[in-house]
């Protein structure tokens, strides 16, 4: 779901608008379950019941990172001793010192932390904030002192703030949400890319072309849009709506540094977007929604906080997807489609009226049951059909107790 | 107690991270004016560093990463051989990391540690090559003085609350009495009642002695001695200047000054009666004393009464030798003689009767033996350098380091070429046939190195296995 070759090739359609899920914050629970859109029983042009609706969201279509193939590694020849110089190596593996504790440079951007302790943070340099005569003076909460001309930012702050803060980027992938990861200084790409990966959002580390956001049908029209279901599938039968479908906006964008991308956080504030930013001394904290006070010069302190928000984004997902599988959608469908499948279901019904009182007409009457209509179930069948989906649901929880069962005991 | 005090636990890490335990800039080392005007540099390397030297490993430093602020730019700091750097800010109001590179003394000390040199205590005995002692000794090396230790032995010391007043200038001594000895006046009197009641306890005991009596006269306090009897003692030492500078450097703790000397009194009596390698007083009277701990963690090395080892001919009478450059030949130098420069310190040549001074010979056989010392030799690839052995070394009052280094007999040179793998020393001619039993044994010593303890023949070694590839 990771967008990157359109950053690369066009620094102008770097931000990927890709979903249109709205950020709620209940959750609803449908009986419609993907297995019935993926087997084709509900054909995509046939809207179904409102009551027994799909629930869909609009996503961009996934694409590589590297749109370039991959060499071909397979071994053309064996060489002459592989197979004994595997064995020696399998024979001398055990000789020698053992290292403990090695320095392995890119770990934290392998592996990052869930939760970044006050020393991971000294260690990375969160605390080294600009010199006093750069101080905004908004940022005194969150200063410990001044050292070697420095202000010396707190490490208690920063480790709170960023804890609230991968908080809220775990609650809105678990509802859904579009997280866009920005880091557009010369060294963050690997970092916003990691991040994103992470939390399956989205990346910038180009410019940002101002009005991505507020003038969004000129500069993101022309680009492809996707609905997917509630795990993430593509759902077929939206072209239509697609066509006249606005490009959507991320509900969470994550900043690393917000000096630079001013623009981007102003239009966020305009289109009521949340936003966390990496703070220096010399930021103003009022620029973000939710603040990281740390430095925002050193490439290790962004692999480190982009590392537990994207950490954090992971987890909301799984969370979702999880809860997803058990039948509970954590999102309701955007006002847009409702309407549009609200729209679709009366045409259709109009559609078979027409039709049926035109069979009448002709056939004079015909053996088959009046309500039917072709690919869409009758009463019947829908109540046999939901039989089947509890108790294919009762299946896969293995007898566990769902959670909104927990309160009848 | 300031550590004792409860702090935030992000403080107290932050009391342990490297940027908080990189030490104060110490001040510019300051320049002979005199110098100054003739040779001013703003490019010469210092006498001694003023910052610490940042290090990191190859693979942060391919990424900028110093553990600091914000990674350096890479193109500077990828392009040298030795990375090291020293931060002159870690942010300044431009919002850069202003750093600079720190080569020139991170080589030079290591430099100095390859030449395996203690540092010693100050020696101005004249140009005589006495033994020294290093600044290690108990009787020089004060870090802290125990409580109950007596002023006297405690003279030795190096480091001094007060100033050295030979070293002020007028203006600062004028500073000096103003800001710390003015307002310490009631404090100086108490401290000459104190003096007084001594010397009135020790002068009653006396007396009390000498008539006779058994039982001590009771001791007086400092806050017996009235104040008349105190302006009695000031009206006393008003005429005895030297006990009044003694009591005066007690209370001020002033840096001990050294007797005014001349060259004309090193006939004096006392001079020549005392012996030479007796030290008398603090070593840092003449010069003032030193900015740092003596041996300014340039080494800690306590002697270099060491017997070098090498594994094909044994024990060495002399130390490895270092190359030293011919900075300045003497023809050119005038009184100042011929500087050498031995790993990247700017030195005399050995003193005394040396291949450095041969004053009975022609200049053209100087110019052979030791060529490009006495005279510039275009023709010398490279400039001149000679080889030297490297004795002691001092840190001086200014904080500038002073190698001696003597004259190295012909071999100790060629091995320490062929160790380093440039020249093969000369194979010995093999031994003939026919020969008797005496002979052998005399051939059997190693041509090479002074003592026959080891060799390499002990060692299962053959010449041939000395010879290094290249």
């Amino acid at each position: 779901m990771i967008l990157r070759t359109a950053a690369v090739r066009h620094g102008r359609k770097a931000f990927s608008p890709s979903s249109l899920r709205s950020l709620t914050t209940q959750t609803t629970t449908t009986t419609e379950t993907p297995d019935a859109v993926s087997e084709g029983a509900l054909p995509p042009t046939a809207p179904p019941e409102p009551a027994n609706s799909i629930v869909s969201k609009v996503t961009r279509p996934p694409q590589r990172w590297s749109a370039k193939p991959r060499p071909d590694k397979t071994i053309k020849y064996m060489p002459a001793d592989w197979t004994r110089y595997k064995e020696q190596q399998a024979r001398t593996r055990s000789l020698g010192s053992r290292i403990e504790l090695l320095h392995v440079p890119g770990h934290l951007l392998k592996n990052p932390p869930a939760e970044a302790s006050l020393e991971m943070l000294m260690a990375n340099q969160a605390h080294m904030g600009h010199s006093t005569s750069l101080w905004n003076p908004a940022n005194s909460r969150y200063i410990c002192g001044v050292r070697e001309g420095i202000h010396i930012i707190s490490l208690e702050k920063t480790a709170e703030e960023l804890r609230r803060a991968a908080r809220v980027v775990e609650e809105v992938a678990y509802y859904g949400g579009i997280i866009l990861f920005v880091g557009t200084r010369p060294g963050q790409m690997p970092i916003v890319v990691r991040a994103a990966e992470l939390a399956k959002g989205y990346h910038l580390f180009s410019k940002w072309t101002p009005g991505t956001i507020t003038n969004r049908d000129q500069i993101l029209g022309s680009l492809p849009l996707m609905v997917v279901d509630e795990m993430d599938r593509e759902v077929d039968g939206f072209d239509k709506h697609l066509l006249d479908r606005r490009p959507v906006v991320p509900d969470l964008v994550v900043c690393l540094n917000p000096l630079e991308n001013y623009p981007m956080l102003r239009e966020c504030s305009q289109e009521n977007i949340p936003t966390i930013g990496v703070i220096d001394t010399n930021a103003d904290p009022g620029m973000v929604t939710y603040t990281i006070p740390a430095n925002d010069d050193s490439l290790r302190t962004a692999t480190v906080i982009a590392g537990v928000l994207g950490r954090a984004g992971q987890r909301g997902q799984q969370r979702r997807l999880k809860d997803a599988e058990l039948g509970e959608v954590t999102w309701r469908n955007p006002r847009e489609i409702q309407r549009f499948l609200e729209i679709q279901a009366l045409l259709k019904a109009a559609e078979d009226e027409a039709a049926a009182l035109k069979a009448e007409a002709e056939g004079g009457g015909s053996g088959s049951h009046k309500g039917d209509m072709p690919g869409v179930m009758n009463k019947e069948q829908l109540e046999a059909f939901q039989l089947l989906q509890d108790l294919e649901r009762e299946r896969r929880e293995g007898g566990r107790k769902r959670r909104g069962d927990e309160d009848d005991i | 107690m300031a550590s004792a005090k409860s702090v935030s636990p992000g403080a107290a890490l932050l009391r342990t991270s490297r940027l908080f335990s990189l030490p104060a800039a110490l001040p510019q080392p300051r320049r002979d004016e005199a110098a100054n005007y003739v040779n001013h540099s703003e490019t010469a390397t210092e006498p001694y560093p003023t910052r610490q030297i940042i290090a990191t490993t190859s693979w942060s430093r391919r990424i900028g990463d110093w553990g600091l602020k914000r990674p350096l730019p890479i193109k500077t700091t990828t392009k040298t051989t030795f990375p090291m750097i020293k931060v002159k800010q870690v942010d300044s109001i431009e919002a850069i990391t202003d750093f600079g590179p720190a080569t020139d003394h991170g080589i030079t000390l290591r430099k100095f540690q390859e030449m395996n040199l203690p540092i010693t205590i100050p020696n101005h005995k004249g140009g005589m090559n006495l033994p020294r002692k290093s600044v290690f000794e108990d009787d020089f090396d004060f870090t802290a003085v125990p409580a109950g230790a007596a002023k006297d032995d405690t003279d030795m010391r190096w480091k001094f609350k007060g100033p050295w007043l030979a070293g002020l200038t007028d203006g600062e001594l004028q500073k000096y009495i103003q800001k710390h000895v003015k307002n310490r006046r009631p404090e100086f009197r108490l401290f000459l009642k104190t003096k007084l009641a001594q010397e009135m306890n020790e002068t009653a005991a006396q007396k009390a002695k000498d008539s006779g009596e058994e039982a001590a006269p009771a001791e007086i306090d400092a806050s017996k001695v009235t104040d008349v009897q105190l302006t009695n003692f000031l009206r006393r030492l008003r005429e005895d200047r030297p006990r009044l500078y003694k009591l005066v450097s007690q209370f001020l703790d002033l840096a001990p000054i050294g007797p005014p000397t001349h060259s004309s009194d090193m006939w004096k009596a006392e001079y020549s009666t005392t012996p030479l390698t007796i030290t008398a007083g603090n070593p840092y009277a003449k010069e003032g004393p030193p900015i740092t701990h003596p041996s300014a963690g340039l080494s800690y090395l306590r002697t270099a009464s060491f017997l070098e080892n090498h594994p094909f001919y044994g024990p060495q009478a002399k130390h490895t030798p270092v190359e030293a450059r011919v900075v300045a030949p003497r023809f050119s130098n005038g009184a100042r003689g011929a500087k050498l420069g031995v790993g990247g310190f700017v030195t005399n040549v050995p003193g005394g009767e040396s291949t450095f001074n041969m004053s009975r010979v022609s200049a053209d056989i100087r110019q052979e033996r030791t060529p490009g010392l006495e005279r510039l030799d275009p023709s010398i690839k490279g400039g001149a350098k000679i080889w030297v052995e490297p004795l002691n070394a001092t840190v001086n009052s200014k904080g500038q380091t002073i190698i001696t280094v003597g004259e190295t007999d012909r071999k100790a040179p060629e091995i320490a070429k062929e160790l380093a793998g440039r020249d093969a020393v000369v194979e010995e001619p093999p031994v003939p046939a026919q020969q008797s039993r005496a002979s052998v044994l005399q051939r059997q010593r190693p041509s090479l190195g002074a003592s026959v303890l080891g060799s390499s023949r002990t060692y299962g070694l053959t010449p041939g296995d000395l010879v290094i590839e290249q």
